[in-house]
């Protein structure tokens, strides 16, 4: 297992596209990091490129204090699981998943033993005789896992290698990678768009936009800390609800108003209001789902025009408008409320944050 | 309520279902077999169509030459002789014919298979400096007429002192620019993550070549083969030029050699092309099998 940094590193594709810019991160040893962003962002050029896939513009990549730039892919030991899966369609199942150590000259029966120990661990056993054609999506998905767990190398890289599954098997992967993870003390670098993923299985999580790193933090910093409201909005699901709003100093108090709302911040954030210099400003005023509640001070109420209700069973969502701000609100599945009508709702006044118009910035960034 | 489906087939008891059902079975089976019937006989004719040549050059191969000289039309030797094969196999050596001309084209097949396989790989896999501009080269050459270069190639050869040898047969014709070229285009429909795969799963270029590619473009090499080789085989004008013994002639240069003026028998000279055409047919039938299967199902997300 091994340590990774990359040190500025860039990525220009030939015909002039900007992938990645400026990237700098240490991945420390047995490090499950997950790249996260919008489609397109960077996440698998940057994968590549570590994996030796894609040539480096400029900028370092170190592996094991080892410069790596310009080393070949099947010098450089890491092991791979590709987003279209790239199974070798003439082998089976197992000889797929055997194929990496074969090509290392692994005695026999360890490759056997391997490869049966992995198949279990994924639910494949039955399937080691198929060739892939006669596989599922989500089973080839698998199988590619397998051909990447099989071998112990210096860091895994997964791109969105649970994509294709159903929410029972996706869970019950997420567990498995969990475990592998801390059994072998590996070093993974994952790719996920699933929120869920990214939030349970990262010891940090990276947040990418248009191929820059926004923010690099454990789950529940990035979550309660945001940098940005694109990070913000990124992170989390349903997501944050933003609404545009005054600051205004009333009865010696700073408060929020938005569209005959009104609501009191509490004295930390008063202080950055005030010596940000935004009093009499326009901000955003960012609050999850979850921090509306149905009950709370007469202070912290909201009218909400519901829309339309979402019934989860656990749980009710409620899409509706405040003002014109489109909100959403997550509640108790007894709250009593119908589309059309109006509801109270109360914020909890010591979880929201606060977004600068024009920088986006997160002014309560701690 | 009841749904209507449940109520349909209330209606109808369960023996009427039963008969209902068999005899849909007995329409759709013999419509199938109806198709296949028509399907077949018409391949057959086909078949026999385009076979005819073939079919008329052995008959007349095995008549008598008195048989063939007659007004009325014989399709079918009334007594067939093996005389003609007999004749031509004491006219000229074509035993030897044949084993130069198997050697020749076995050499020239295998060589363009390894030589275009291997420079396609690097055009479609490699990424390198002047890689277009050296393809636009290699493609170049496909524009002149092999005539146009036939007589420098001869001095060049003969310069060598390689005349009338294995080597001058063969040597030149070990790569073409037509052979790279058909199996780049192959392996552009090749997914590229499976290279990717491969290489990170530990494999050099070779390996990967001989462990992935091959087994997956067995298809493109069997085409490929099977063309090269009847080319090989049906080589005339080079072979002519460069070779002045029996002991290094082809077969083709060997059917020229049973045409004399004086003594011309076209019931002999078929015979000899019957007897050239056995194993270029053969290759043919042996290679095709490889030239129908697509193998590609399967490998990547679709
Ligand atoms: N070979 C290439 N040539 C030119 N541009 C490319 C190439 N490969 C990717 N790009 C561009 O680089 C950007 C980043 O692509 P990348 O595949 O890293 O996105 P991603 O974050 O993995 O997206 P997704 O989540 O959809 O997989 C995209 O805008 C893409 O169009
Ligand atoms: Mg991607």
């Amino acid at each position: 297992m091994a340590s990774l940094s990359l040190v500025n590193v860039c990525k220009t594709f030939k015909n002039g596209q900007v992938a990645v810019k400026d990237f700098n991160l240490d991945i420390r040893d047995q490090e499950f990091l997950i790249l996260v962003g919008p489609s397109g962002c960077g996440k698998s050029t940057t994968l590549r490129m570590i994996a030796g896939l894609e040539e480096i513009s400029s900028g370092e990549l170190w592996i094991d204090g080892e410069l790596m730039n310009l080393t070949d892919p099947q010098k450089r030991d890491l092991s791979m699981v590709f987003q279209s899966y790239a199974l070798y369609p003439h082998l089976t199942v197992y000889e797929n998943m055997a194929f990496s150590l074969r090509v290392r000259n692994v005695v026999k029966t360890e490759i056997d033993q391997r490869v049966r120990k992995a198949a279990d661990v994924l639910c494949i056993s039955h399937l080691l005789d198929r060739k892939p054609h006669a596989l599922s999506g989500g089973q080839k998905q698998r199988v590619a896992i397998g051909s990447a767990i099989v071998r112990e190398p210096k860091a895994y890289l997964m791109d969105e290698p649970l994509s294709n599954l159903d929410a029972k098997l996706r869970t019950q992967m997420r567990v498995e990678l969990s475990k592998i993870h801390k059994e072998l003390g590996a070093t993974i670098i994952y790719v996920t768009h699933d929120q869920v993923e990214a939030m349970t299985l990262g010891t940090r999580i990276v947040v990418m936009n248009s191929g820059v790193i926004l923010q690099a933090a454990e789950p529940k910093v990035l979550y309660q800390n945001p940098v940005n409201k694109f990070v913000a909005g990124f992170m989390g699901s349903p997501s944050m609800n933003f609404i545009p709003v005054w600051v205004e100093r009333r009865e010696d108090r700073i408060c929020v108003e938005f569209s005959k709302n009104r609501l009191f911040v509490n004295e930390e954030c008063a202080k950055r209001l005030i010596d940000g210099d935004y009093v009499s400003r326009r901000v955003y005023l960012g609050i999850r789902p979850e921090d509306l509640h149905e009950t709370g001070l007469k202070d912290q109420e909201l009218k909400l025009n519901v829309e339309i209700k979402e019934v989860l069973g656990s749980e009710i969502l409620l899409h509706g408008k405040i003002g014109r701000s489109q909100v959403c609100a997550r509640l108790k599945p007894d709250f009593s409320s119908e589309a059309g009508k109006e509801a109270s709702i109360f914020a909890d006044m010591s979880r929201i944050l606060l977004f600068d118009m024009d920088t986006e910035e997160n002014i309560l960034y701690r | 309520m009841e749904s209507v489906i449940s109520r349909a087939v209330k209606d109808i008891s369960r023996e009427e279902l039963e008969n209902l059902k068999r005899e849909a079975l007995k329409k759709a089976l013999f419509r199938r077999r109806a198709t296949k019937l028509a399907l077949t006989g018409m391949n057959l004719l086909m078949a026999l169509f385009l076979l005819l040549p073939l079919l008329y050059a052995v008959s007349i191969a095995l008549m008598p030459s008195s048989e063939l000289f007659t007004m009325s039309m014989n399709l079918i030797p009334t007594t067939p002789t093996l005389d003609n094969f007999r004749q031509a196999m004491v006219k000229i050596p074509l035993t030897r014919f044949i084993v130069n001309s198997f050697v020749v084209a076995g050499c020239i097949t295998a060589g363009q298979i390894i030589s275009c396989s291997l420079a396609a790989f690097s055009f479609s896999f490699l990424d390198f400096k002047g890689k277009n501009l050296l393809f636009m080269l290699v493609m170049a050459t496909m524009m002149i007429p092999g005539e146009a270069t036939i007589i420098s190639n001869y001095l060049t050869v003969s310069g060598l002192h390689w005349l009338d040898s294995y080597k001058v047969l063969i040597i030149p014709y070990l790569t073409s620019a037509m052979g790279i070229f058909l199996f780049r285009q192959f392996y552009k429909s090749f997914p590229i993550s499976l290279y990717e795969s491969a290489r990170i799963d530990g494999c050099t270029n070779l390996r990967f070549i001989y462990s992935i590619l091959i087994p997956l473009t067995k298809s493109a090499i069997g085409a490929m083969a099977v063309y090269t080789f009847i080319n090989a085989w049906n080589m005339y004008m080079w072979p002519l030029l460069v070779t002045g013994s029996d002991k290094m002639r082809t077969v083709q240069i060997g059917l020229g050699m049973l045409d004399s003026v004086d003594s011309q028998s076209i019931s002999m000279m078929i015979a000899g092309v019957v007897m050239i055409i056995v194993p270029s047919i053969s290759v043919f039938i042996l290679g095709q099998k490889q030239l129908i299967r697509g193998m590609f199902s399967g490998a990547v997300k679709g």
